[in-house]
């Protein structure tokens, strides 16, 4: 009995302090990331590897709209006049019309302005793979003279107060707008960017058929006569590699070579995916052929020499028939409801 | 009781919440040093924008000259040395260019740093960086490559006369935008000074420009060789660098 008194006495004691305690440390505790709330998950095609997205930039719907209503803002560029979307269409997988976009005051940029998709999947970026992660490739073309010649602090600086950017960048990434959102904004925007149901994706799943014609031109593309699958490979139709397609003999742009220095990198650009490619023109790294018909032709030909050409480029001969079946086959890879996505369009 | 062991459990807390009384003062221990980045033209006084007569009766217009500095150390002839700042920006578009530090008393034997940026930040996101980190991207937003993750360490900009008249247009633009892992120096100065108790002593880094294009093994005739990105024209980035590491010197 007396023990009994004695635990009562002690709970009742020691119950207020405790209580108290616990107020105080869960008072302490973190509170839940708010910035998370809104997580987007996205949608990974049949077939696509698992997706690389940075953990200090996972994916949110807040984000995703941020950048998007970046990437379409002209006030990025110094004369208010370019924004990212001036020279990545929607309707044209996010790439330009013409071989060298212009940019501000009428600039011409370096090289061909390319298309942007599955960039999730990406391990480094720009033709010649200098920049290592989307959040900085954002950098490039607002500091490009060509491009957009202006400065990333002023441009936040400029549009920092706008109510929606002062609004969505605290929902976003808790924070006022600043270089470090537009960066980040603009790569979570991009990588939502996924391109995976062409008719090709639809035919590989069994929904519909390929006409015999494209089926015909699909036995040409992965067939060793042709070699278009040894670099054009895997579920993005590029193998991600830097390759001198015998373009030129001499070389203007450098290429890869102007990031590593090593000779054996003139020339060299990454191999660019074929998914939209019927839709991408005008087509090479600086936007030097016009049609898919006159690209068959620089491969059917073996291109021009150089030393560092790849050696499976040693041309070929198709008839009219079988150049047409090919290119039936690279119509497939058309992704019409990506490219008419309308939550990929400016508001 | 129970009353008592709560109001005192509450004091505590909130007396554990509070900030800790700085502690009485105490007898400084330390003197200052402030180092300051300036620079001649061959002697003269240096000023973006002035005109100076150069090598090949040249006459140059410097009209941009700024690089970044990493890991600034102050030497003692122990073979000992402090580092005294981690990072700057040195632009001499802007009036002075110096940072002062706290230091223990005693004799030091000169100054050593690092020209551009060492490969352990070279490669990184700017905009990860911290406002007021001197490579943060709202610092340093103009000496990042763009197209390839890296800083510019240096950029030196302008026009020349290169008419070998001393009288002729200044139409020859020129421009030494350097930057790679390989082109990182190390600038290593002697000059002895002393810092004293609660006293300030300043030591001059001292660059003359002139020395840029015109050094004792090398000199670069900007009618030939008048600009460089670093990867389009590496060799003659090296040779600016080269020409650049020697020509600062120290001075109180």
């Amino acid at each position: 009995m007396i023990v009994q008194k004695i635990k009562i006495s002690l709970r009742k004691k020691y119950f207020f302090p405790v209580v108290f305690c616990f107020v105080l440390i869960s008072a302490c505790q973190r509170e839940p990331d708010p910035y998370f709330d809104d997580h987007y998950t996205l949608n990974i095609p049949n077939g696509f590897p698992t997706p690389f997205i940075p953990d200090d930039n996972q994916l949110t719907r807040s984000r995703i709209e941020l950048g998007k209503r970046i990437f379409f803002d002209t006030r990025l560029s110094v004369d208010n006049t370019i924004s990212c979307g001036s020279c990545h269409f929607p309707q044209q997988a996010f790439s330009d019309v013409t071989a060298k976009s212009l940019g501000v005051q009428g600039r011409v940029g370096l090289r061909n302005a390319p298309p942007l998709f599955n960039l999730a999947w990406v391990n480094s970026f720009m033709r010649d793979g200098g920049v290592p992660t989307l959040e900085l490739q954002v950098l490039a073309p607002i500091a490009d003279h060509n491009e957009m010649d202006f400065n990333i602090v002023l441009a936040a600086d400029r549009i920092k107060d706008d109510p929606y950017y002062k609004k969505q960048s605290q929902r976003a990434y808790g924070r006022v707008l600043d270089p470090y959102v537009i960066t980040r904004a603009i790569a979570a925007f991009e990588r939502i960017l996924v391109s995976g149901n062409s008719v090709y994706d639809k035919y590989l799943r069994g929904e519909v058929n390929l006409t015999t014609s494209e089926l015909n031109g699909k036995n040409l593309f992965f067939s060793s006569a042709l070699n278009c699958s040894s670099c054009h490979s895997g579920f993005n139709f590029t193998n991600l590699q830097f390759e001198n397609n015998g373009l030129y003999t001499v070389y203007a742009d450098s290429g890869r070579a102007r990031v590593t220095q090593q000779i054996s990198d003139n020339g060299k650009f990454r191999v660019s995916s074929l998914r939209n490619i019927a839709i991408t023109s005008p087509y090479m790294f600086d936007g030097s052929i016009a049609t898919l018909d006159a690209v068959i032709d620089h491969y059917a030909s073996g291109g021009s020499s150089h030393p560092n050409k790849n050696p499976l480029i040693t041309g070929f001969s198709l008839t009219a028939q079988e150049k047409t079946d090919l290119i039936n086959f690279l119509n497939t890879l058309t992704d019409t409801e990506f490219i008419n996505n309308p939550s990929f369009r400016p508001n | 009781m129970k009353n008592f062991l709560i109001f005192s459990l509450i004091i505590i807390s909130v007396s554990c919440c509070k900030p800790v009384d700085p502690p009485p003062p105490t007898p400084s221990t330390t003197g200052n040093l402030r180092v300051s980045f300036i620079a001649n033209f061959n002697g003269q006084p240096f000023v973006l924008d002035d005109l100076y007569n150069a090598t090949f009766n040249y006459r140059i217009k410097s009209e941009t000259l700024k690089f970044l500095v990493h890991h600034i150390y102050a030497k003692k002839s122990s073979g000992d040395s402090t580092e005294i700042n981690q990072h700057m920006y040195v632009n001499f578009s802007n009036t002075s260019n110096a940072f002062t530090v706290a230091m223990a008393p005693g004799t030091y034997s000169g100054i050593k740093f690092g020209l551009g940026v060492d490969g352990s930040l070279n490669h990184s996101d700017p905009s990860l960086l911290p406002p007021s980190h001197s490579f943060s991207i709202n610092q340093a937003n103009d000496m990042f490559w763009t197209w390839a993750t890296g800083y510019i360490f240096t950029k030196y900009e302008g026009r020349a006369d290169t008419t070998g008249t001393l009288s002729g247009p200044t139409e020859q633009l020129f421009f030494f935008h350097t930057g790679a892992d390989t082109l990182f120096r190390e600038i290593d100065l002697a000059q002895n000074f002393s810092i004293n108790l609660d006293q300030t002593t300043t030591v001059y880094i001292d660059l003359d420009v002139n020395k840029l294009l015109n050094g004792t093994n090398d000199t670069i005739n900007l009618k030939i060789d008048n600009g460089t990105h670093t990867m389009g024209n590496l060799p003659l980035a090296s040779r600016f660098v080269a020409l650049l590491s020697k020509a600062f010197s120290i001075h109180l």
